[in-house]
């Protein structure tokens, strides 16, 4: 329980940092609001115009973003170094800091960083699932629930998506592509895809598990899929833990650059 | 009785280093076949280090020190070797290890930038797992030790130097450990605020017996703080001593540069013991060796030479010293 | 006089040049960074597939699954090439580097004009041969007839001088605010709707595709690409005129606040 007191404190002195700005913490979060609503506006023009499109329907939008944007919004409100700012951190020899404390390295690197426009993903995600009008208790905690397996996922995902500059040096900005392109398949109905790029959506790119399974769950109150996604994230933590401790035991911390040739 | 606070064996350290010819050719053949070349930062060093001591690590820029911090800190996983710090295997060990031992380095800040020093010391005693109470009246005692009761409340990033060196180290001895890393502690800081820090780190070892390993470039830190010295080069040992004994084969050579008022004939000063290093029409270089010829006798023998406008007695810097050293 | 434009045209033409040499020397990083366009043409060639097959029609408002196809990776490339010189300028202000700039001799913005063309050049360039071979394995080649072109041309040039006006305007008001990235964001996401990045305007209802096609966030992303699938002499006179009349309207305001930061530096010196 030591763990979680100290996360909390983590997130705490984060956010505490983020409101040294208030203008750009405020602007941040607006921002990001804007830009999901943007690609709401776009659904809701699509689906007018074209009704229902691979079983696909409005209804299934306002779920489909709902869970998205909060998992997305709780994963990098408190767990904001993945994916791309990992690498650098990893590359940049940034790790040493997390190193000499007597803490779980990977929690403490992942859980100090605060992306402050995620206050605008959570807030968003609560709306969006409003305008789902399913509000059967069992419904929501479905929802809920998902949601939460869903921000670890995508934690995971990005741990090993940044963990990949322990083994090519800075990937910086192909790590962060890798976060982007999983959040972006997610957030399209994954019925359009067929084939390689459906099988690729289980297993390299699982943004099915972060959108498609998920609505599902809600949509047919099914608990035994949401234990089914637990199971995923369980193995994806798995995962990721074992890829980032491998590769920290060829972290450079940045001294090769220093050294005599 | 004091046990072994650090005990290294045949320590190495190698990285794999990517190599490039220069231009655009070598950029583009880079990219199809990189050629990769195996560096050694550090060679097989040993040495021991016992609870209470203070230990000053030292050498060039690349020697391999930072290298050796890391690994003894659990920071790297070595190629080769053995190391035990408080009977721990850093690199196996971390967690347990990490609250035994504080780390400062002074060009990789720990202090939150945006926020007053004190909310780091927080979070520190959180991750620590500090008993409120006790990090509180712990916390209390360093302000007063480092004076910075007046900084706790402003962002650190508006601090100078100094100021947040001093917090910096306040911060990693709330955990009271029994060792601690200080990588250039006393980088561009002015003669005050060093003092302050070396009477600091003076304090903790003779009141709580702390352990200290120290790397700098400053003698005057090295001189002051420790009674051994260690230097690397090369990622190898090449001296393990006393800092008095260093200072007694080493330190002993002076150099010094005169300028004259008047033009030089080119044949004035021919001293036994005294080596001329540079010839200018006003201008001369000297080095000795003030066990062999007095300081005193040197200069007064230049003033007899010619008027003098200015006299300037300096040690060799460091890295000659150590040159020296590692050429005996 | 002749002359003196012969050495302007000198000037500027060496500063986009090496701006776009500057470019290539880093063309695998902007390659990767303009990679992203395979993974966004797949994406898009799904989505507009399962609509064409939904709807049961080859044609909508106009448009084929391959006019689409296409449409989209010219909308692309007009997005992907815009310039970045809001953010350089908006950097110079913050540090103050920009009373040296603007005093060099030339015009400040002519300069960053001359230096976005050359980059521009490459991102654009990079981006269409990225997504080329999607758009040709999923909608063959385009319809477009060779004659059309010059004038695709005309107004591909016209809206790149439309965005670094916008974008001018943008990066110089951090003379009034420090954070320009929220001004940037919501110009481009009105261009993702309004402009047609997201979905061809043909598509839209109505009355939003008639507002839409008035306000300027269409000049810049949907003239382009809607006259590259599917080229109509009636809405090309209609497009360049709107485009003229923004670039009056813009530049103008763009004018005074540029006289304004001038008098600005100079009174304050900076």
């Amino acid at each position: 329980m030591n763990e979680l007191k100290f996360l909390r404190t983590l997130a705490g002195i984060n956010l505490a940092s983020a409101m040294e700005y208030r203008a750009s913490f405020i602007s941040q979060i607006v921002g990001m609001f804007i830009n999901n609503g943007i690609y709401f506006v776009f659904w809701l023009i699509f689906f007018d115009r074209f009704g229902t499109v691979r079983g696909y329907n409005i209804g299934e939008i306002y779920l489909l973003f709902a869970i998205v944007t909060l998992g997305y919004g709780l994963a990098y409100m408190f767990a904001g170094n993945t994916g791309g700012s990992l690498a650098y951190l990893i590359a940049q020899g940034r790790l040493d800091y997390y190193l000499v404390f007597p803490r779980n390295v990977l929690l403490h690197v992942v859980f100090s960083r605060m992306v402050v426009s995620t206050i605008g993903d959570v807030t968003f995600g609560l709306i969006a699932y409003l305008f789902t009008g399913r509000f059967h208790p069992l419904e929501i905690g479905l929802f809920l629930l998902s949601a939460v397996f869903v921000a670890l996922i995508l934690v995971a995902f990005g741990v090993m998506a940044g963990s990949l500059a322990f083994f090519l040096g800075n990937t910086q900005y192909a790590s962060q592509q890798l976060n982007m392109t999983m959040l972006t398949f997610a957030l399209y109905p994954n019925s359009l895809f067929t084939g390689a790029a459906r099988f690729m959506l289980y297993t390299i790119v699982p943004a099915a598990f972060v959108g498609a399974v998920p609505v599902r769950i809600v949509q047919e109150r099914n608990g035994l899929l949401l234990l089914g996604l637990a199971g995923v994230a369980a193995l994806m933590w798995g995962l990721a833990t074992a890829v980032f401790y491998t590769g920290l035991r060829r972290y450079e911390s940045g001294s090769a650059i220093n050294v005599n040739v | 009785m004091n046990g072994l606070a650090v005990d290294v064996s045949g320590l190495v350290k190698t990285f794999q280093v990517k190599q490039k010819a220069p231009g655009l050719r070598g950029s583009w053949r880079a990219v199809w076949q990189p050629a990769v070349k195996e560096v050694t930062a550090v060679a097989d060093i040993s040495f021991t280090l016992e609870e209470g001591e203070i230990l000053a690590f030292i050498g060039p820029n690349g020697a391999g020190k930072s290298t050796t911090i890391k690994m003894l800190t659990g920071i790297l996983y070595p190629s080769g070797g053995q190391a035990s710090v408080l009977g721990y295997t850093p690199w196996q060990d971390r967690r347990t290890l990490g609250f035994h031992i504080g780390s400062v380095f002074g060009q990789k800040p720990q202090l939150w930038y945006h926020l007053p020093a004190e909310d780091t010391f927080r979070l520190f005693a959180r991750i620590y797992e500090l008993d409120m109470a006790a990090f509180r009246q712990r916390r209390d005692f360093l302000v007063e030790a480092f004076d910075i009761g007046h900084l706790l409340q402003i962002p650190v990033r508006k601090l100078s130097l100094g100021q947040r060196m001093k917090c910096e180290i306040t911060a990693s001895l709330l955990h009271r450990p029994r060792i601690i890393f200080l990588d250039e502690p006393t980088i561009g800081l002015d003669v005050v605020a060093k003092q302050q820090i070396r009477d600091a780190i003076t304090y903790l070892n003779e009141e709580e017996n702390t352990t200290i390993f120290l790397t700098s470039h400053d003698a005057g830190d090295i001189e002051k703080l420790s009674r051994r010295v260690i230097i690397i080069n090369h990622g190898r040992l090449i001296y393990d001593g006393r800092t008095s004994a260093l200072k007694r084969q080493y330190l002993t050579r002076k150099r010094i540069d005169v300028r004259f008022a008047e033009r030089l004939n080119g044949d004035e000063l021919i001293l036994p013991g005294v080596t001329i290093l540079k010839r200018g029409t006003y201008g001369l270089k000297l080095e000795f060796d003030s066990r062999a010829v007095p300081v005193e006798q040197v200069v007064q023998q230049i003033m007899a030479v010619k008027p003098t406008q200015d006299i300037n007695i300096a040690d060799p810097p460091l890295e000659e010293i150590i040159r020296d050293i590692y050429q005996a | 006089m002749l002359n003196q434009l012969r050495i302007t045209i000198i000037k500027y033409g060496a500063i986009s040049l090496t701006n776009l040499q500057n470019q290539l020397a880093y063309v695998w990083d902007v390659a990767g960074r303009s990679a992203m366009i395979i993974f966004f043409m797949f994406i898009f060639t799904q989505l507009w597939t399962a609509v064409y097959e939904s709807q049961e029609t080859a044609v909508i408002a106009g448009l084929t699954l391959s006019n689409t196809i296409w449409y989209f990776i010219i909308a692309e490339v007009m997005e992907l090439g815009k310039p970045r010189h809001d953010i350089r300028i908006s950097e110079e202000v913050k540090d103050g580097s920009i009373a040296y700039t603007m005093g060099r001799p030339y015009n400040y913005l002519v300069y960053h004009l001359a230096n976005g063309v050359g980059e521009a050049a490459v991102r654009m360039g990079l981006v269409f041969l990225l997504g080329l071979p999607v758009v040709i394995y999923y909608a063959g080649l385009p319809t477009v007839a060779a004659r059309h072109l010059p004038a695709v041309f005309l107004v591909v040039v016209l809206a790149m001088l439309l965005d670094f006006f916008v974008f001018s305007i943008i990066g110089l008001l951090a003379f009034v605010t420090e954070d320009i990235f929220s001004f940037r964001l919501i110009y481009q996401k009105l261009v993702f709707i309004l402009g047609g990045l997201m979905i061809p305007l043909d598509f839209l209802p109505d009355w939003l595709h008639r507002i839409a096609r008035i306000l300027p966030f269409s000049l810049t992303t949907y003239a382009p690409a809607k006259l590259f699938v599917a080229f109509d002499a009636a809405q090309f006179r209609q497009i360049v005129s709107s485009q003229v009349v923004w670039l009056l309207i813009i530049g103008a305001i763009l004018y005074r606040q540029y006289r304004w930061a001038v008098r600005r530096l100079t009174v304050n010196g900076g």
